[in-house]
């Protein structure tokens, strides 16, 4: 009997600690890390796997040229250093190619265009279900809308809620 | 009026037969025993089957109606559990010896766990793409398919690997993605002839084509990859000849490796000719290439030494000397288009050799479609068409000459 129950025990565990594996770092960053508000942008798409979710696109991946801080090549990692400002959402103060001290978010630097710094961060969806989603697109057209971040350590982001007209929405953990 | 089963007409037919006189009442028993107890769906089992199905779909549409209502940590065990349940159900199956509910239950367990790590990221808001969460599956799916021996997991699995290469389809150059296709594709081979899953065979086999197609299709690809996928080729046809004429080492599943290798061969050899993909690069070393192909081709020829396809076998190893010249030298288009019209004819040739249909259909549609795509090619330089026309009538009529002479027709 074991000999038939312990391979479909093991692949069953091997499969669910696969679908949980993302959780792991999610939770982590959540409990130990530092929470940031920063704007952002959105539209409503429907992911065929995942439902409806708002595509995210921070307001710092576009940022002045006149940014202090350092230059990283296309394509390779760089910190945003961030400080809170004067409506509850957190600034970009600087550019860094390393790690730096302080709040950071971690993105890929993808060029100097002009004016402008091209960022990317792994911020990118925010699933919710199709009403709240279009709501959430409603009000993003009213004002600014910001989103909820935890960063870890290293200045990894992971999503906790959405700030709608100054009311904070965090997503129930459990 | 009711329409007769195949096995009611037998049964019928055994029936009278016996009354007539015309079969003996001890073979008539023979016959019914031999032929069974009557199997397939019938009502009872259809109703309890739809019955079963519009439970799961109701269980499923009321969770969906108040998913917003359940809290995530609520979610996730809903989602696990599942997951659980389903293999605790693979598990039953397995241990009663139900071989179809076990097949059916593992196919839907590795489908479920696709959907848990969609639905984990959508709870927990985890973000990543659509791409890393199909490797995911595709690598958790082999490697559940391959532990628990289901072959219905297996062709899955195998189809998650083709759909993760071909969505990532536009990312430039040969890197890691081809590497791991190639070596899941393997894997799931090597699984595929252990479970006897033909299924799972087929779909193997259309990876590696695919996986093959895209390596010469890649305006960019390495001529290297090109040279090794191209000289495999005819020694995969060479092994399934060996295997056809030998000790079966691929279960029966020779004509198709056989059928699907040959096409694949023409199409690369095709590609090459057309002057997109032309393949020009003396100064690339990629001769060396072609030594595991080449090396697989001579194996082949050894083991099937003995065997009545050793003619063809010697032309298979031929083809694979010719393929990895022309591909890996700077031989222009000519050779090529000579090799992909000199394959069909083969292929025609072992058709009638070896009595099979399927070939000499294949191999006429290939020479046909060979003769158009050189002619489409080379509209507006008549001239070279001509010469290569000429050449390969020739050629064709010399061996029909041959072969009616020396009696082997």
């Amino acid at each position: 009997m074991m000999r038939v129950v312990l391979p479909i025990f093991l692949v069953a565990l091997l499969q669910s600690g696969l679908a949980l594996s993302g959780l792991v770092t999610q939770m982590r960053v959540i409990w130990s890390g530092t929470e940031v508000v920063l704007a952002t942008q959105a539209i409503d798409p429907r992911d065929l796997l995942r439902g409806h979710y708002v595509t995210l696109r921070l307001v710092i991946s576009d940022l002045p040229s006149t940014l202090p801080g350092d230059r990283p090549l296309p394509q390779s990692p760089v910190w945003v250093r961030l400080a809170p400002g004067p409506d509850g959402l957190w600034q970009a103060t600087a550019l860094a190619a390393t790690d730096p001290d302080g709040v950071a978010i971690r993105g890929t630097y993808l060029g100097d265009y002009g004016q402008t710094h091209s960022l990317y961060f792994d911020i990118a969806r925010y699933y919710a279900p199709k009403d709240r989603a279009l709501a959430l697109e409603d009000a993003m057209r009213r004002g600014t809308v910001g989103v909820i971040l935890a960063l870890g350590p290293d200045g990894v982001a992971v999503l906790r809620g959405v700030v709608i007209d100054g009311v904070r929405h965090l997503d129930r953990l459990f | 009026m009711k329409l007769a089963s195949r096995h009611e007409h037998l049964t019928r037919a055994l029936a009278d037969w016996q009354a007539r006189g015309l079969l003996h009442p001890d073979i008539a028993d023979r016959l019914r025993t031999d032929l069974g107890p009557r199997t397939g769906l019938n009502f009872t089992r259809f109703a309890l089957l739809g019955g079963a199905v519009c439970l799961g779909l109701g269980a499923i549409s009321f969770v969906a109606a108040n998913w917003d209502s359940v809290t995530p940590g609520g979610r996730l065990v809903m989602v696990v559990g599942a997951l659980w349940l389903v293999w605790g159900g693979v598990a039953v199956a397995a241990l009663r010896g139900w071989t179809l509910r076990f097949e059916a239950l593992a196919l839907l367990a590795t489908l479920l766990f696709g959907a848990a790590m969609a639905l984990v990221s959508q709870i927990f808001q985890i973000q990543g793409d659509l791409d890393a969460l199909m490797f995911l599956w595709a690598a958790g799916g082999l490697a559940g398919a391959l532990i628990v021996r289901s072959k219905a997991a297996l062709a899955l699995a195998i189809a998650l690997i083709l759909t993760w290469d071909i969505t990532g389809w536009d990312r430039s150059g040969l890197g890691a993605r081809e590497a791991w296709v190639l070596g899941g594709l393997i894997l799931a081979g090597v699984g595929a002839l252990a479970l006897q899953a033909r299924w799972a065979g087929h779909l193997v086999l259309a990876g590696l084509l695919v996986w093959a197609g895209a390596t010469v299709l890649r305006t960019d690809a390495q001529p290297e990859a090109v040279v090794l996928a191209l000289t495999i080729l005819p020694a995969l046809i060479a092994l399934a000849l060996a295997s056809a004429t030998g000790r079966k080492m691929l279960q029966g599943y020779e004509i198709s490796l056989l059928t699907q290798g040959l096409l694949a061969l023409w199409l690369g050899l095709i590609l090459l000719f057309l002057p997109d993909y032309r393949w020009d690069q003396s100064l690339i070393p990629t001769l060396p290439w072609a030594l595991p192909g080449v090396t697989l081709a001579a194996l082949a020829l050894w083991l099937g030494r003995k065997g009545v396809a050793r003619h063809d076998l010697g032309v298979a190893f031929g083809a694979a000397l010719l393929v990895a010249l022309v591909t890996s030298q700077p031989v222009g288009p000519w050779p090529r288009a000579a090799m992909a019209l000199a394959l069909t004819i083969w292929v025609v040739r072992m058709g009638v050799r070896q009595d099979l249909a399927g070939l000499r259909r294949l191999g006429m549609a290939g020479f046909a479609a060979s003769l158009l795509t050189i002619y489409l090619q080379t509209v507006g330089s008549l001239l070279g068409t001509a010469g290569f026309y000429a050449g390969a009538g020739v050629l064709l009529i010399g061996a029909a000459w041959g072969w009616r002479r020396w009696g082997r027709g």
